[in-house]
């Protein structure tokens, strides 16, 4: 039922471009309030939470005051689910390491921290956990150091991505207006705009399933279902805005698809919107091939994983490094004194 | 001069802590809204436009008077693409016209351009005087930050680089961009809307980042304010949910603006139905913040 495949060009190494990290300046108000409130010294991991859109000008994984959502017992009145879910935003689990001192943030493990994660990802990938629950599929992490003598908060995010060795290929992604003709794409624009407004939204990997001239969307669990008959277009929200590459978020989900699905060849749409509509010029469409990966039948190998974010404040050429921030002029007492004056 | 708005904050949180909110309907007469109508008008907008949504924000600073989950409106990473301060000359030949797209109707565009800007420097020269010195000081701090900054504090992590075959190295904005991606880096502002109880209007607040997605300070964000407003309308303060300094827009003139729009559609036959109103209301800011693309569109019958 598409209209014409893309040109056949030979499959080339597929590429994905690294999601972005912002941080809202009450996440660091939050942070500095909890820091001196309830943990003082203790830097115990601190779960935390990163919100994103898959929309033009909100492809960046954001903290917020919200982020601290599991930890916001301090205070009055619940603060359960505040935020969550709203403004069409979806929430990826994350984890804050926050060290006390300049040297202990730059003594973090970075490699040791990656590995957890991704033991974390491929557990919960062979377990099926994050079949029942996508969202365990985009994970985050941030290395921080809060400086409260200076009020200069540095920090480092990372997003964990599984490597494929022999890499997938693909013949390259295209927008999905080139892909579906203008009825299909009215279609899919309708399946993917009602699983975003649904209580779905925040589930950010789903199926498109295309039977009978209908298109439905599908929770990922249903993928065996659905080869019963028709054809199933795998989706993510993608917060990559290049129309020439997938986001990352894709690399998890092709690992999950290699373990557990028993296919060779999967159709990806990455879903893009703009202004809070489903966007298909900057939606793409592409066929990913998976290589044999006789490794990935045992849970034991445990694949590496990559994702240190990349900073323009980052010095070296590989631009890998921390970013900070100076906030001196909205928390300094003193600074907040002279300006009121 | 920013002792008398000192003044005046405190005044203003009296007088909000002892009166109780407003209960009866105004909007067509004064201009401005209950919280019920407030939450009303934001149900609407929310249902209208996707990208705004209604927020619970801090559970210390709710507002008893409007419900927990709705506390205030947000619309998030709203690109700006050019700044106010730069097309001034433009917005200057212009007028108001471009802003309300509504070339053939002087009537309408005269009501809230310029004439009410002017009354608002004669009538409050208190705020506006004192915002400017706040704004002053606001520029000297961050001179001091500038001249203090030094390298020396930021930890050194160079010697950790990981390699990778599939990652594409995003593009960052550097001073020569190759923008082979075609992707537009910009500014982005969180706008949102909170209930005024003092003024009894809504009150809109911007929170900027740059191309970088990293804040703005509220100096950078006056920028893409325009230059009418910035330092006059448009002032530095605590936003009543959220941390941190940002920029608003000073809801001090919005009952009588909203009143002067409000009679001109009524002069046109058109009843002002009172869920329209921050419609409305966002046309109306629009001619503050001119160059930040927040999503107000509606099909709405001005009556022309």
């Amino acid at each position: 039922m598409m209209s014409s495949s893309s040109p056949s060009l030979s499959p080339e190494m597929l590429k994905f471009e690294l999601w972005k990290g912002s941080v809202k300046e009450d996440f660091w108000h939050r942070l500095v309030a909890l820091k001196l409130d309830v943990y003082r010294l203790d830097d115990k991991p601190l779960e935390i939470r990163g919100y994103f859109a898959p929309s033009l000008h909100q492809n960046y994984l954001q903290l917020r005051y919200e982020s601290f959502h599991s930890e916001s017992n301090i205070g009055s009145g619940s603060a359960t689910d505040h935020g969550i879910g709203s403004s069409m935003q979806c929430s990826v689990p994350g984890t804050l390491y926050n060290a006390n001192t300049k040297e202990e943030f730059a003594a973090f493990d970075k490699r040791t921290l990656m590995n957890k994660e991704a033991e974390k990802l491929w557990n919960d990938i062979c377990s099926s956990k994050a079949i029942e629950d996508c969202t365990l599929l985009n994970r985050f992490f941030v290395i921080s150091y809060a400086d409260l003598k200076k009020w200069r908060f540095h920090y480092w995010f990372a997003f964990p991505a599984l490597v494929f060795q022999p890499p997938v290929t693909s013949s390259g992604f295209h927008p999905a207006v080139e892909y579906f003709n203008e009825k299909e794409g009215a279609d899919v624009m309708a399946a993917c705009m009602s699983w975003r407004r649904s209580l779905s939204r925040d589930k950010p990997f789903f199926l498109l399933h295309m039977n009978d001239n209908r298109i439905d969307a599908r929770p990922i669990g249903d993928w065996v279902d659905c080869q019963q008959g028709g054809k199933v277009i795998v989706a993510f929200y993608d917060p990559c805005q290049d129309i020439r590459y997938p986001g990352w978020p894709l690399r998890n989900l092709i690992m999950l698809a290699a373990r557990h699905w028993n296919t060779k060849t999967l159709q990806v749409l990455c879903y893009r919107e703009n202004k809070g509509q489903a966007d298909l010029e900057l939606s793409l469409v592409g066929d990913v091939i998976i290589p044999e990966y006789p490794d990935l039948e045992s849970s034991s190998h445990i694949p590496n994983a990559v994702g240190w974010e990349r900073s323009i404040q980052a010095k070296g050429p590989s631009k890998q490094g921390p970013k900070v921030i100076d906030l001196a002029a909205s928390m300094d007492p003193k600074r907040l004194a002279q300006s009121a004056a | 001069m920013v002792f008398k708005q000192r003044i005046h904050d405190v005044l203003k949180g009296a007088v909000e802590r002892i009166t109780p909110p407003r209960t009866v309907s105004a909007y067509r007469d004064k201009g401005v809204l209950t919280p019920d109508e407030f939450v009303l008008a934001g149900d609407n907008l929310v249902g209208k436009c996707p990208t705004w949504s209604w927020e619970a924000g801090d559970p210390n600073k709710r507002k008893p008077y409007l419900p927990p989950e709705k506390q205030y409106l947000i619309t998030r990473n709203v690109p700006c693409l050019r700044r106010a301060s730069s097309i001034e000359a433009d917005y200057e030949a212009a007028g108001g016209e471009v802003l309300l797209e509504n070339e053939d109707d002087n009537g309408w565009l005269a009501t809230h351009g310029k004439p009410s800007d002017q009354k608002m420097d004669e009538n409050t020269p208190t705020i506006t005087d004192g915002c400017y010195t706040k704004n002053r000081a606001v520029i000297e701090s961050d001179l001091v930050k500038d001249s203090n900054d030094n390298d020396d504090d930021v930890p050194d992590m160079s010697d950790f680089i990981e390699n990778d075959d599939a990652t594409i190295e995003t593009s960052y904005p550097t001073a020569q961009e190759p923008d082979e991606d075609n992707i537009l880096r910009t500014r982005t502002y969180d706008v949102s809307i909170t209930y005024d109880k003092y003024y009894q209007t809504p009150r809109v607040w911007l929170t900027g980042y740059n191309e970088s997605r990293e804040p703005l300070t509220p100096e950078l964000i006056l920028e893409d304010v325009s230059q009418d407003h910035a330092r006059k309308t448009v002032t530095i303060e605590d936003h009543p949910h959220m941390a941190g300094k940002h920029a608003s827009v000073h809801p001090c003139r919005h009952g009588a603006v909203m009143k002067k729009i409000i009679d001109v559609l009524l002069s046109r036959g058109v009843e002002p139905e009172v869920d329209k109103y921050l419609f409305l209301f966002l046309k109306f800011v629009a001619s503050v913040i001119p160059t930040i693309e927040y999503d107000y569109t509606m099909d709405f019958d001005m009556g022309s």
